[in-house]
């Protein structure tokens, strides 16, 4: 555990941007790069506190409120395939 | 949304959710706050159309990305470089609907009913523009910001033209406001509060009179016959938005170019001036349509708080104008 790994949990989240931006087709693909987004941060909210030697209570209060938004999600692409039929963003 | 107790709820959350993150000392607040705000929005744009959840679903991932990006840029600023300063405040922007991030605004703002649109545009504004002022990241690397103020003017001059929706053009016309706003905000004056606090009371104004003749599309407009007490007000309250002396919009642009002459922002506050002429072009060409035209055949009744609301909107409009300036005088030195 050294200080490059904050670098490369960074490089995940830019790259989970990124792919959030590429999405064209389902709308769960963009729900999944939003909770690799999560997953970065998450990571990086447990390893920082491990290298400075503190306390770790703030991992657990970010999962909980990202859960709670990824439920939501959830629940709208519900009400769109209820709508539409599919998940894609374009239909004709 | 007020109705039921779960909705009360709801909108209890949105507001706690500003609270939080404008009270809040660290980034995890602020992010709490803004996914509270969020999660308890969302059930309120699927009120006004219970099958429809387009609007919402484009909204939402917006507005989570937009927040995942804030906080980790909130979070990384042990390397403190120029870079992610501009990142927050590039976040931030896309919370707002400020230029150049304003294209989710115009197709969520195009599908919601009147109530969503103006809660949309006055109470998830609130704790972008508080996190923009207070963050105080914008000292040394201002140029996001004057980019955002000068594209958002021109672009909710221009681009509010060929609009056939109002809420479209109401849109485009808070691009503008936007502009406006964060011209004090950005020399760090609490003048932009100002400036937002009217802005809100003028959009409630122009979005209550239409909410109540139930008019979406600019040639809905044509077809409404009102009393003339109403169609003025209409007028008025469109006049007042764009900006015309001696009605309420026009002091708080007043107070702005007075706050910014001496200064070296002359060069965005011409962009927005000339923007300023265009938006009011677009507002005169809609109450102008509904107060020329009588079409006999569809008339429209309103009770008597409608009327009662139609003459407080008339008086706020031309007094209050002159009232604000000498509460407000403190702002301007």
């Amino acid at each position: 555990m050294n200080h490059s790994y904050i670098f490369m949990i960074s490089f995940m989240f830019m790259m989970a941007f990124m792919v959030f931006f590429l999405v064209f087709k389902h709308i769960l693909s963009s729900l999944i790069s939003l909770e690799f987004m999560a997953l970065a941060m998450f990571s990086m909210f447990s390893l920082s506190p491990m290298l400075l030697k503190s306390e770790m209570y703030s991992s657990f209060l970010f999962i909980s409120i990202v859960v709670c938004e990824a439920a939501l999600g959830l629940s709208l692409i519900i009400l769109w395939v209820r709508k539409k039929g599919n998940d894609l963003f374009i239909t004709f | 949304m007020l109705n039921s107790f779960w909705g009360f709820m709801f909108f209890i959350g949105m507001l706690s959710g500003v609270w939080i993150s404008i009270h809040s000392n660290s980034w995890f607040g602020v992010w709490a706050g803004l996914e509270l705000n969020l999660i308890c929005f969302i059930p309120f744009i699927i009120q006004g159309d219970t099958m429809c959840s387009e609007p919402s679903v484009k909204y939402f991932l917006v507005q989570a990305c937009a927040s995942f990006l804030l906080f980790f840029s909130g979070v990384s600023m042990v390397n403190y470089t120029g870079m992610m300063k501009s990142l927050i405040t590039v976040s931030l922007l896309v919370k707002l609907g400020a230029a150049p991030f304003y294209f989710w605004y115009l197709w969520v703002g195009n599908s919601l009913k009147w109530i969503q649109f103006l809660s949309l545009s006055t109470i998830q504004k609130i704790s972008p523009l508080v996190l923009l002022f207070y963050s105080g990241l914008n000292k040394g690397s201002e140029v996001m910001i004057y980019s955002s103020i000068i594209v958002g003017g021109v672009v909710g001059g221009i681009g509010g033209i060929n609009e056939a929706s109002l809420r479209k053009l109401l849109v485009y016309s808070s691009l503008n406001h936007m502009g406006w706003m964060m011209m004090p905000l950005v020399v760090e004056n609490e003048l932009w509060l100002v400036y937002f606090f009217f802005y809100c009371l003028m959009l409630m104004m122009v979005v209550w009179i239409l909410y109540l003749l139930k008019l979406y599309y600019l040639n809905q407009m044509f077809s409404v016959s009102i009393s003339w007490v109403a169609k003025l007000t209409l007028l008025v309250s469109f006049l007042s938005l764009g900006g015309l002396p001696p009605l309420l919009g026009f002091f708080p642009k007043f107070m702005v170019i007075e706050m910014s002459s001496g200064s070296l922002m002359l060069f965005s506050l011409f962009f927005l001036i000339m923007s300023s002429v265009v938006t009011l072009f677009y507002y005169l060409r809609a109450s102008l349509s509904v107060l020329m035209l009588d079409h006999s055949k569809i008339k429209s009744n309103l009770t008597f708080s409608e009327k009662f609301s139609m003459i407080l909107i008339m008086a706020m409009t031309i007094i209050g104008g002159v009232m604000s300036v000498l509460f407000f005088q403190s702002f301007l030195q």
